[in-house]
């Protein structure tokens, strides 16, 4: 199993100075996990979610991670690959300068983005969306393979070109993709791409998921690019030593962070926040129930929240499951700094590596 | 029930897991990790979605039982014709023809253990029995009481099929009148209303579906045989058991009772009522008093209602009464904003059909489905169930009126979703969808912040 860290960049009722205080204590979350031994770092692609994910430019936040990191990965879950949002031909060129710079550590992810906020605010086409994005998909690939590139498709129709530089990881960094709906993990296993999921209802359900995906990417022949048989999910999560701290400061981040997803993409409006949800601490009651629900058969498998022990369990659960990767979301919205870092060092050495 | 890693993993067959029974048992099983699929027969769909589930529409006169029951290491027979009033040929045909197709497929198949959920009713509703009634009192025929009659003759069948297959594990569950949420009978009509029917001075035999259920698991996972009587303790006549627990009993004078259900088949052809077998009404005069002191000795079998007040209070406490009418007026809304509403291009690709269960006073079960972008709710649930939902209605109207998030309601297990995923997230979207809408200008945001503030002042806190 690997491990690595998500990055949505989310701050709770965010003001000037505590919104630019958010991206150094990233910097600060990613360099330790550097030095733990984490395997990745991804940043998300996001606009204009306020709360949910201030991380509008990951290119320029994982360019500067590379420079203070070593040995861990810098991914990209995902780049938005509609052309209104980014250009294909620049997506191509940033991606190989940073693979380029970090000495070959990209994990490049893409998908097309789902919520109406970005989707309006870039003037989408909704229904042009999962075409542009393989469209792009395609071009990008053929012009990292290409020494003089050109292109004519549906969107498309680029004369010839030198698309440069070229990443150093050969024939191409190790790409993914993002699967938020229900059948999207089948989807992205027929393209040959590794799967960037949700940790969304109970064993079986993922185990599932996970089933169909292995089964579907067995049976890809993706055309010009490397096959990446791999399924990662983001479970939040908070592991200290006071398992009862763990869970008062982890289920109040958890929540935001559902709460906050599913106002921007299952409300059917286009909120622009700030977003009415609970950010206080839940009450006793709610606690012990909550503390008692982990890693009961049956129960959702959405977080890993509490002492080493009990994110023990629950990381067996997902083990047994066959998930390749574990993206923990423990930068969430209403968490204090001292408590991500802490986190991040708990889990490093006291779960990391019994896995 | 957790089985360590690495245990046998197995393949259960469920004959009626459609019905109120068969419905428990196969939530349990799918959620069960030991067990690793499961082939639900019978002649509906059962109302639940599953990654492990296999179902089959199956008649047990014609199914291709060798074939449906390949590989199945447990056959759960459930599927029976219980209080219709079927010409007696049918009901044969069905209920004991069909029981013995079954079992013998079952041994076909290589099936090591067949769990049958035979009735209190094999012992004959007839006077004088001894009291309590043990598994080893004498099973009396009686030919009158068809329902009675076929019970009977299943478990005489399974005399010697048992002999014949001695490797055979079987396990006979004798539970008395199952009282539950989802009772389809014409008692649990009346129940609902809070009315109890009262036909004589007999103690009423019940107990819990749900501890029935769990009593099948725990024979499954003790590769347990032999019959067991399933009964919660200290049975009252109807007339005492409603004045213990509140409700109002309906006292029938026997002779008019008996003369509605000779009359039922001619009042059912013209749509009034459903048909009964008189000899229910004829036999409710009958005391039959179980002991389960077996099941809870050797099953280890741990009823959540220990007595029969205790199934009353039970029911009283989870079955809606009536749909709570904040509940019912923001569902009809929720249909026609589905209906009427603009889509939701971010939900173009999803397609889930969900069922809601409030339990609790004021509940009631509702769809939630979700096509062409639009999340369509209405007053019945979907045949075809992705995903279901529970919650209690109080936490419910919580939700609506923000008193509660739905984050934490799921984290503290106050919602529990089953099957599809994303299911849960739907319902969250909807209602936050309707507190979007609320806060928004014009008329739609005038009528939901009126609507809203109704609900905001109702029950709750």
């Amino acid at each position: 199993m690997k491990f690595s860290l998500f990055f949505e960049m989310q701050i709770s009722e965010p003001t000037p100075e505590s919104e630019a205080r958010l991206f150094h204590d990233c910097v600060a979350q990613a360099t330790l996990a550097d030095q733990l031994g984490y395997h990745c770092i991804w940043a998300v692609e996001h606009h204009g979610l306020y709360e949910y994910s201030h991380s509008s430019a990951p290119e320029t936040f994982l360019a500067y991670v590379a420079a203070k990191t070593e040995q861990i990965r810098l991914g990209h879950g995902i780049t938005l690959l509609p052309f209104r949002y980014n250009h294909p031909i620049r997506i191509a060129e940033r991606i190989a300068t940073l693979d380029i710079l970090s000495g070959g550590r990209v994990n490049w992810g893409s998908g097309k983005s789902s919520s109406l906020v970005e989707q309006l605010a870039f003037e989408n086409d909704l229904g042009l969306l999962h075409d542009q994005w393989l469209e792009a998909l395609e071009m990008i690939l053929k012009m990292w393979s290409s020494e003089v590139f050109s292109f004519k498709g549906r969107f498309f129709d680029i004369p010839e070109t030198r698309v440069i530089p070229k990443p150093v990881q050969r024939p191409h960094p190790p790409i993914f993709a993002a699967c938020s709906k229900p059948d999207s993990a089948a989807t992205v296993g027929q393209l040959g791409l590794g799967a960037l999921n949700f940790a969304l209802g109970d064993d079986v359900y993922l185990e599932q998921k996970v089933r169909e995906y292995r089964h579907a990417v067995a049976a890809a022949q993706p055309q010009g690019w490397m096959k990446n048989n791999h399924f990662a999910c983001t479970p939040a999560t908070l592991v200290l030593e006071d398992d009862r701290k763990a869970c008062r400061y982890g289920f109040r981040g958890a929540r935001f962070f559902s709460e906050t997803l599913c106002f921007y993409y299952l409300s059917g409006t286009r909120p622009v926040g700030p977003l009415n949800v609970a950010r206080d601490f839940f009450s006793d009651d709610d606690l012990a129930a909550a503390m008692a629900l982990r890693n009961t058969p049956g129960s959702m498998i959405a977080t890993i929240v509490g002492d080493p022990t009990c994110a023990r369990e629950s990381v067996q659960r997902l083990v047994d499951i066959d998930v390749d990767e574990l993206i923990l979301v423990m930068q969430l919205g209403t968490i204090p700094q001292d408590l991500v870092m802490e986190s991040i060092r708990t889990f490093g050495e006291q779960v990391m590596p019994y896995f | 029930m957790k089985p360590s890693r690495g245990e046998e993993k197995w393949k259960v067959a469920v004959t009626g897991g459609a019905g109120q029974l068969g419905r428990l048992i196969l939530r349990r099983l799918v959620n069960d990790r030991a067990v690793s699929s499961v082939v639900c027969l019978d002649l509906h769909p059962p109302r639940l979605s599953h990654p492990k589930l296999e179902p089959a529409i199956a008649d047990l006169r014609t199914a291709d039982l060798d074939h449906l029951f390949m590989g199945c290491n447990v056959v759960i027979h459930l599927a029976f014709l219980i209080g219709e009033y079927l010409p007696r040929q049918r009901f044969h045909a069905v209920n004991v023809k069909g029981s013995m197709r079954v079992f013998q497929a079952a041994a076909a198949a290589g099936a090591s253990q067949i769990i049958y959920s035979s009735s209190a009713a094999v012992y004959g509703m007839v006077p004088g029995h001894p009291e309590p009634v043990v598994e080893e009192t004498p099973r009396v025929h009686q030919a009158a009481f068809s329902y009675a009659a076929a019970k009977y003759e299943v478990e005489k069948f399974l005399d010697t099929f048992e002999q014949e297959h001695p490797s055979l594990q079987v396990v006979r569950l004798r539970p008395v009148v199952l009282v539950g949420e989802e009772m389809e009978n014409p008692m649990g009509k009346l129940m609902r209303r809070r009315r109890l029917p009262s036909f004589g001075e007999a103690p009423l035999p019940i107990v819990w579906d749900e501890d029935v259920a769990d009593a099948a698991l725990l024979a499954l996972h003790q590769r347990a045989s032999g019959a067991f009587n399933l009964a919660a303790d200290d049975p009252l006549p109807p007339v005492a058991l409603a004045e213990e627990t509140g409700m109002g009993a309906m006292q029938i004078p026997h002779g008019l009772a008996m003369r509605i259900a000779r009359l039922s088949p001619l009042l059912s052809k013209v749509g009034l009522g459903s048909l009964i077998d008189p000899a229910w009404i004829e036999t409710s005069d009958v005391r039959l008093v179980l002991s389960s002191a077996k099941a809870r000795g050797v099953l280890g079998w741990k009823p959540r209602c220990n007595t029969a007040v205790e199934v009353m209070q039970h029911f009283l406490a989870t079955v809606p009464q009536k749909v709570e009418r904040r509940i019912a007026a923001f569902m009809k809304m929720a249909a026609l904003v589905g209906r009427c509403g603009p889509r939701q291009p971010e939900l173009r690709s999803i397609r889930l059909a969900i069922h809601l269960h409030l339990t609790g006073p004021g509940g009631g079960d509702f769809g939630i489905v979700v096509e062409d972008g639009r999340v369509k709710a209405s007053a019945v649930p979907p045949l075809s169930v992705m995903a279901v939902i529970t919650m209690r209605s109080s936490v419910f109207l919580d939700l609506l009126a923000g008193r509660t998030d739905w984050g934490s309601a799921q984290l503290t297990g106050k919602v529990h979703a089953e099957g599809q995923a994303h299911a849960p997230m739907i319902v969250a979207g909807m209602i936050a969808n309707y507190r979007m809408r609320s806060q928004q200008p014009g008329v739609s945001g005038f009528l939901t912040r009126t609507m809203a503030r109704w609900i905001e002042s109702g029950a709750g806190n």
